[in-house]
C-alpha cells in the first residue's frame, strides 16, 4: 500500500510537472507558424523579428518539457514494472513510434528552426518551423493514443501463460485477470489500427490539442499585452496580439465542440468516470447537472446548485434519458467476472470499491470547465473590444484593463489542462486499463517505500528548481525584447 | 520468429551505438565547458546548442524501443536498478536545462554557473549510463534486493565503474573532436586537448580491453569473436591519433565514431541471447523470454524501416545546415548569442 501510493504520488507529481509545458509549447508552436506564415505572405519584418522572438521563449518552455518528459518515459519501468511487463506488448509502441516519428522530427527542426536563421532561406526556414509543428502535433496523437489505450482499451487479446505446465492460451474476451495471474498474463496486440484509434482517442486527441491551442493563443497573447501595456516599441506587438487574439477565439469555438464530444465518448464509454464527475448516485430520468456543490461521499449526496434534466441532456441528446448511477455501476454482468455467483446484495457492497475519488473528480471537472468558460469570455470580450475599435486605445480604461488581464490570463488555460488531466486519470482509478489492471496491482514490487520517498523527494527538489528558473529566464526574455533582431 | 527477435536484439544495440556517436559529442562538449575560456566556452556551446535536443532523442528510442520489443527486460531491469535511474534522470534533466538556461542570459557569472551545472551533469549522467551498460553487461543489474539501496552497493563492481570510465573518457574525446571539428580553424590548442583525450582513452581503452578478455563472459558467440571485435577497436583509435596530428578533423570525428560502435558491437555479441546477463543471483534476461509477440515486433519493424532513416535524414539536413559558412558577413549566430 505505501509503495502504491508513494508512487501513485510520485507520478502524479511528474506528470502534471511535464504537463505544464507541452501544451504551451505544442499551442506556441503553431502560432508561430502562423506568424512565419504572416511574414511570407507579407513581407513584413516585425514578423520575422516576432517569429525569433517567440522561437526563444519556445526553446525554454520546449527543454524543460524535453527533459521533464524523459523521466516520465523511464518511470513506466522504474516504478511500474508489473504494469510495463502486462501492457507492454501494445502500450510499448505508440511509446516507441512518438520517439522515432515525433521527437526526432521536433527537436532535429527546432535546432535549425532556432540558430539556422542566418543559415536558411526563407522558405527553408518556414518549412523548418513546419516541420517543427507537426512533430510537436505528432508527439500529441500518439502519447494520448498510448493514454486512451489505458482508458477505453482495444485491439488486443490477454495471453495467459500456466505457470505449471507453461501452456499459453488466450483468455476470453473481457476478462477480467486475478491477482494471482496477472503475473503470468500479457496483453498482445491483434489490431494496431484498433489498438491506436481505441473508442476515445479521437475524442481526446482534438480535445487536448484544442486546450494546447489555446494555451499556446493565450501566452502569445499575454506577452504582447505585457509590451502593450508597457508601451515597448516593437512594432510586431499589436499585430502579433490580434494574430494570437483571433487564434484565441477559433480555439475556443473548437474547444467547446470537442469538449462536448468528448463528454457524450466519456458517457458511452467509461459511465463509472462520468457518475463520478457530476456526483450522480442514483440512476435516474432527467439527469441533474449541478453548477457547484460538494459531494458528500458517506451518505452519497451532493449539496449544491442543479440544474435538472441536463446531464441527460448533455450525455445523451435528450432531458428525458436515462443515466446510469454509481450505484448501478459497474455493471452486475462485469462484476461477476471478478466475483462469480455473487448476489446482487453483496454486489452492493463490493461497488463502492470500483468508484473513483468521486468529490476530487467532481471538483476537478468543474474547475475545468469553468476555467473553459473564463477563456471563451475572455476571448469574446477581446473581439468585442477589437469590433468597437477600442482595442489599442491607451487612453481607453477598458483596453487597459483588458491587456492587464490578459498577462495573468495565461493561467486559466493552463489550470484547465491541469484540472482536466487530473479529473481525466484519477476519474479512472482504481484501474490503470480501464476494466482489465488495477492501478493497486501494477506497481513495483522490486523497490522499497523508502527509495520511492527518496526519488520522489529528488524529482520534487529538482522540478522546482527547473521551475523557478524556467520562469525568471522567460520573463527575463519577454523584458529584454528588442526591435533589431 | 527468432528472426525478429535477433534483428530487434541488433536494432537496440544500433540505436545505442547512434546515442554514443550523436549524445556522446555534447555530452563530451558538455563536460569540456569547465576548463574552457569565456569565449571559447559561448563558441563551444553555440556549436551544441542546435543539436543536444535530437541528439537525446536517440536515447529516448532506445528507451522506447526497448519497451515495445523486450517489456520484460524493460520493466525488470529498470525496476531493479531504482536509485541509479532516478539519479541518471535527475543529472539529465539539469543537463538539458542547463544549456538553455546558459544561452538565455549574457551575464558572466550566470554563464559560468550553467556552464559548471552543464559539466558536472553531463559527466554524472555518462557516468551512470556507462555504469548502468555495464551493470546490465555484467549481471550486477538484476540481484538488487528490495528496498535495501543496494543495488548501488552492487553496481559499485569491476565491470560498472570500468564501463562508466571509459564511457565519460569516450565522451571527452570525441567532443574535443567535434569542436576542433565545427571550429575549423587548425587551432593548434584545440588539437592538442584532442591528442591529450585520446591518449587518455587509449590507455582507459586498453586497460578495459584486459578486463574484457580475463573477466567478462560470453554466452552464444564465442569468446574471442566478441573479444576480437573489441581489440579491432584499436584500430580506429590509433588512425584517430595519426589524423590528429594532420588534423583533419572530419576523418578523426568518423575514426572515434567507429570506435563507439565496434565496442558497443563487441558487447551486445558477447552478452546475446541475453539483454541483462546471469548473475550468482538471477537467471538474467533472455531475448527469447522478453520478447513482445510477433505481431508486435513486425509492426515496430516496419516503424524502425520507416522512421530510423527518415530520422538520419533530418540530422543530415540539420548538419548539413549548420556546416555552411556563414553566408553574409561574420558569423552572426555568435553574437546573437551573446545577446
Amino acid at each position: 500500500m505505501e509503495v502504491e501510493f508513494l508512487s501513485r504520488i510520485q507520478f502524479a507529481l511528474t506528470a502534471g510537472f511535464h504537463f505544464l509545458f507541452p501544451p504551451i509549447s505544442i499551442g506556441l508552436a503553431l502560432y508561430i507558424v502562423i506568424v512565419e506564415a504572416a511574414w511570407l505572405f507579407s513581407g513584413r519584418e516585425c514578423f520575422r523579428c516576432a517569429a525569433k522572438f517567440f522561437l526563444k521563449l519556445f526553446a525554454v518552455i520546449f527543454a524543460a518539457g524535453v527533459a521533464t518528459g524523459i523521466v516520465l518515459e523511464f518511470e513506466f519501468g522504474t516504478n511500474w514494472p508489473v504494469y510495463s511487463n502486462f501492457v507492454g506488448d501494445v502500450f510499448g509502441s505508440p511509446l516507441a513510434i512518438e520517439a522515432v516519428f515525433a521527437f526526432f522530427m521536433e527537436s532535429v527542426f527546432l535546432g535549425v528552426s532556432l540558430w539556422g536563421w542566418e543559415k536558411t532561406g526563407r522558405k527553408a526556414h518556414f518549412f523548418a518551423t513546419l516541420a517543427m509543428c507537426a512533430g510537436a502535433h505528432l508527439s500529441a496523437v500518439w502519447i494520448i493514443s498510448a493514454n486512451s489505450f489505458m482508458q477505453t482499451p482495444s485491439g488486443f487479446e490477454l495471453e495467459f501463460s500456466d505457470p505449471a505446465t507453461g501452456a499459453v492460451r488466450a483468455l476470453a474476451e473481457g476478462s477480467v485477470p486475478s491477482p494471482e495471474q496477472i503475473s503470468s498474463t500479457r496483453a498482445v496486440i491483434t489490431d494496431f489500427w484498433d489498438m491506436a484509434l481505441s473508442a476515445s482517442m479521437p475524442d481526446r486527441f482534438f480535445h487536448t490539442v484544442s486546450a494546447s491551442w489555446l494555451c499556446g493563443a493565450f501566452f502569445a497573447l499575454g506577452v504582447c499585452g505585457w509590451m502593450i501595456l508597457r508601451g515597448k516599441r516593437v512594432s510586431f506587438s499589436r499585430p502579433c496580439a490580434l494574430l494570437a487574439l483571433c487564434y484565441a477565439v477559433l480555439s475556443s469555438l473548437l474547444m467547446l465542440v470537442t469538449g462536448h464530444s468528448s463528454a457524450k465518448t466519456l458517457a458511452a464509454t467509461q459511465p463509472e468516470k462520468l457518475a463520478a464527475f457530476e456526483g450522480h448516485y442514483r440512476t435516474c430520468d432527467k439527469a441533474p447537472l449541478y453548477l457547484f456543490g460538494w459531494v458528500d461521499e458517506g451518505s452519497r449526496s451532493v449539496a449544491g446548485v442543479k440544474v435538472d434534466g441536463f446531464l441527460s441532456l448533455l450525455a445523451f441528446g435528450s432531458s428525458g434519458k436515462v443515466v446510469e448511477g454509481l450505484e448501478d455501476l459497474p455493471s452486475g454482468e462485469f462484476l461477476r467476472k471478478i466475483y462469480p455467483g455473487a448476489s446482487d446484495e453483496s454486489l452492493k457492497d463490493i461497488r463502492p470499491s470500483y468508484w473513483a475519488p468521486v468529490n476530487f473528480s467532481f471538483q476537478t471537472f468543474r474547475v475545468m470547465v469553468y476555467a473553459g468558460a473564463a477563456i471563451f469570455l475572455f476571448s469574446a470580450w477581446g473581439i468585442c473590444l477589437w469590433l468597437s475599435g477600442k482595442i489599442f486605445d491607451s487612453k481607453a480604461a477598458v483596453s487597459r484593463a483588458f491587456w492587464f488581464c490578459s498577462m495573468f490570463s495565461m493561467a486559466m488555460p493552463m489550470i484547465a489542462c491541469q484540472a482536466g488531466w487530473a479529473a481525466a486519470e484519477v476519474g479512472r482509478q482504481p484501474w490503470i486499463v480501464w476494466h482489465i489492471l488495477k492501478t493497486s496491482d501494477a506497481v513495483t514490487t522490486a523497490a522499497g517505500a523508502m527509495e520511492i520517498l527518496l526519488s520522489t523527494l529528488i524529482f520534487s527538489s529538482v522540478f522546482a528548481v527547473v521551475a523557478a528558473v524556467a520562469i525568471f529566464v522567460v520573463l527575463e526574455k519577454i523584458r529584454r525584447v528588442r526591435e533589431d533582431c | 520468429m527468432e528472426t525478429l527477435q535477433i534483428v530487434w536484439f541488433a536494432l537496440l544495440a544500433a540505436l545505442l551505438a547512434a546515442f554514443m556517436v550523436c549524445g556522446g559529442f555534447d555530452f563530451g562538449a558538455g563536460m569540456l565547458l569547465c576548463r574552457m575560456r569565456p569565449e571559447r566556452r559561448e563558441k563551444a556551446m553555440a556549436e551544441i546548442a542546435p543539436f543536444w535536443d535530437g541528439n537525446q532523442v536517440w536515447l529516448v528510442t532506445a528507451g522506447g524501443a526497448l519497451f515495445a520489443a523486450f517489456p520484460k527486460a524493460y520493466s525488470e531491469i529498470l525496476s531493479n536498478m531504482y536509485l541509479p535511474t532516478v539519479l541518471f534522470l535527475a543529472f539529465l534533466i539539469f543537463r538539458a536545462v542547463s544549456i538553455e538556461f546558459f544561452l538565455a542570459s549574457g551575464g558572466g557569472t550566470w554563464r559560468s554557473f550553467w556552464a559548471r551545472v552543464c559539466a558536472v551533469s553531463s559527466f554524472a549522467s555518462m557516468f551512470l549510463f556507462g555504469m548502468a551498460l555495464g551493470a546490465v553487461f555484467g549481471g550486477e543489474a538484476l540481484c538488487a534486493s528490495k528496498g535495501d539501496f543496494g543495488v548501488l552497493g552492487h553496481m559499485v563492481d569491476a565491470v560498472p565503474l570500468a564501463a562508466g570510465t571509459l564511457a565519460v573518457l569516450f565522451c571527452l574525446a570525441h567532443g574535443s573532436v567535434f569542436l576542433a571539428l565545427r571550429e575549423n580553424t587548425f587551432d593548434t590548442e584545440s588539437f592538442r586537448t584532442v591528442r591529450a583525450l585520446l591518449t587518455l582513452l587509449s590507455a582507459a581503452y586498453l586497460l578495459y580491453a584486459v578486463l574484457f578478455i580475463t573477466c567478462g563472459r560470453s554466452y552464444w558467440i564465442p569468446k574471442h569473436i566478441a573479444g576480437g571485435v573489441l581489440l579491432s577497436a584499436y584500430l580506429p583509435l590509433t588512425a584517430a591519433m595519426r589524423l590528429s596530428r594532420k588534423k583533419m578533423s572530419g576523418l578523426v570525428f568518423f575514426m572515434t565514431s567507429l570506435f563507439a560502435f565496434l565496442c558497443i558491437c563487441a558487447h551486445a555479441l558477447a552478452l546475446f541471447p541475453y539483454i541483462a546477463a546471469p548473475h550468482e543471483s538471477s537467471a538474467g534476461i533472455s531475448i527469447y523470454a522478453a520478447s513482445s509477440s510477433e505481431t508486435t515486433l513486425k509492426i515496430m519493424l516496419c516503424v524502425a524501416l520507416a522512421g530510423v532513416p527518415l530520422a538520419v535524414a533530418y540530422f543530415a539536413y540539420a548538419h548539413y545546415v549548420f556546416s555552411k559558412r556563414v553566408v553574409r558577413g561574420k558569423l552572426k549566430g555568435y553574437s546573437d548569442i551573446k545577446s
